[in-house]
């Protein structure tokens, strides 16, 4: 598994539950408490041993945790800026979701992701479909397009399964959006 | 097989950052993007100062001698000094030339200055991806910057584990060699006396009290010397029982000798166990400025030769290097 994954899950329950349960699931998980630094490749037996680690630390099924994780990415600004540059509204951000792994491609090349395709019958209900299957994926995918759809505005109806995310979008004005400006103005330090 | 006229409107949809211009400059047609930029400007040197490829500026006519030669045009907006849009263009009659402009390296002002969205930005257009990337590249750069900083804040950790007894805390014997060095070449500027300190009757602490009192007994010594040279000064445990010390001082031999006999008082004074055996401290100190001028190794060697002497004579003792004495 690519660091970035490991850096993703400490980042994520330290981010959510503190420094003090990050280390101790760590410790459980057999990791450094001081976390992932490279970038390069782990085996996927860490990632796997840090999951299972914090499902049972936090009392959560595997499948709950990773789309846990996958809501927490996309509410972390700069994570969500860059989903943002999929689409204008949430159908826009749906439909694009088969360029998503290539705009991964272009920031870190080895990063090696699935790809998805999308199939819509024009009435608001989406499939998601991938073309190999990695466990997990799809469940922190379905997680960051709840968080998606919070950040849109959108009242979206997802339901995940181990290789698939069926989705329909009920009201796609449902809230009012959160801004997003291309490019923002920068806070001069 | 002819190909039929496009309509205008079609135009300014298809490429939202093109513009058509007659020979008088007058704009007649402006893609949908470029018609929020330029607002009102009906012709093109209201909107704009122009150059060519080589960034000279010319005017409207030399502008159109550029065209259909595949030259770079440059147009800085009047009113935004920071946008310039770059392109090119060709005449599609005498009288009329089409421009195909795009923001270039201006993209993120251009953003903000106008408020441009996705939409403003044709398909086939990367400008989207421009951003993107940029964006993503900040965060990515902002990760690993922050691996960089925990890399260094670990290694300067490292660096100072390898060079602190890990007992003591004082400086071990890889860190003294290391200032030592360094002292011995500046000497001439800053004098200073090298003490070698071994305690006495250690060993029977040790047998008789077993090594966790030696190793206070150890802990406690280190403390007097830390807290009886200055601040400049070094302090190491070289192993064992064994310790050295750098005083710099313009008087070395007066100084060092006070100091070592306060130490000795002190360390006589501790308290290690009950009715523990006197603990004690033989001390040899030699003097950087001797007029033998010896190789910082010889140094050293009259540091130890003078404490071998003061073990001789008795412990307890400071002795002082001295020609011919030791």
């Amino acid at each position: 598994m690519h660091g970035l994954v490991n850096r993703c899950i400490e980042a994520f329950l330290r981010g959510s539950y503190g420094g003090a349960l990050w280390e101790r699931i760590a410790a459980r998980a057999n990791v450094d408490p001081g976390g992932f630094l490279t970038w390069g490749e782990s085996p996927d037996r860490i990632t796997h041993a840090l999951v299972i680690a914090s499902a049972r630390r936090l009392d959560k099924s595997v499948p709950e945790l990773l789309e846990d994780i996958g809501a927490w990415l996309s509410g972390q600004e700069q994570i969500r800026r860059l989903l943002r540059f999929g689409g204008a509204n949430f159908e826009e951000f749906v439909e694009s979701l088969h360029e998503m792994p290539g705009r991964i491609r272009l920031v870190v090349p080895d990063l090696e992701l699935p790809s998805l395709s999308v199939a819509s019958d024009g009435a608001g209900n989406y499939c998601i479909i991938a073309d190999i299957y990695q466990p997990g994926f799809m469940r922190v995918l379905a997680g960051m397009l709840r968080g998606m759809a919070d950040d849109y505005g959108a009242l979206a109806i997802i339901s995940a399964a181990r290789d698939r995310i069926d989705l329909h979008i009920a009201l796609p004005d449902y809230a009012s959006k959160r801004r997003f400006e291309l490019a923002p103005m920068r806070v001069r330090p | 097989m002819n190909i039929p006229l496009i309509d205008i409107r079609k135009l300014a949809e298809l490429m939202p950052m093109h513009l058509t211009v007659d020979r008088g400059g007058a704009i007649l047609s402006r893609g949908r993007t470029l018609a929020r930029v330029l607002g009102n400007a009906a012709r093109l040197d209201e909107a704009f100062v122009f150059s060519s490829s080589t960034g000279q500026r010319i005017c409207f006519d030399g502008l159109l001698s550029q065209l259909d030669g595949g030259k770079r045009i440059f147009l800085q907006m009047r009113h935004h000094r920071d946008v310039v849009l770059r392109g090119h263009g060709v005449h599609v009659s005498s009288d009329l030339a089409v421009l195909s402009l795009g923001f270039g390296i201006c993209l993120s002002p251009a953003v903000q200055e106008f408020a441009l969205t996705d939409s403003d930005f044709a398909p086939s257009d990367l400008a989207m991806e421009f951003l993107f990337l940029h964006e993503a590249n900040r965060a990515a750069m902002q990760e690993l910057s922050r691996v960089n900083t925990h890399l260094e804040e670990a290694r300067e950790n490292a660096q100072i584990l390898s060079i602190t007894d890990p007992l003591t805390g004082l400086l071990n014997r890889r860190g003294f060699e290391a200032e030592f060095a360094k002292a011995f070449a500046q000497r001439a500027r800053t004098p200073f006396a090298l003490v070698h300190l071994d305690l006495d009757r250690f060993k029977e602490i040790n047998d008789r009290f077993g090594h966790a009192a030696g190793d206070r007994a150890l802990v406690e010594v280190a403390s007097v010397l830390a807290s009886e040279v200055r601040s400049g000064d070094r302090a190491c445990r070289m192993g064992g029982d064994e310790f050295l010390m750098l005083v710099f001082t313009r008087r070395p031999q007066a100084d060092a000798r006070q100091v070592c006999k306060r130490i000795i008082q002190r360390i006589e004074s501790l308290a290690i166990c009950p009715d523990c055996a006197g603990l004690s401290a033989s001390v040899g100190v030699a003097v950087s400025d001797a007029a033998l001028r010896p190789d910082h190794h010889q140094l050293f060697e009259m540091a130890d030769a003078a404490l071998y002497r003061a073990k001789a004579l008795g412990r307890g003792r400071v002795i002082l290097w001295e020609e011919g004495a030791c």
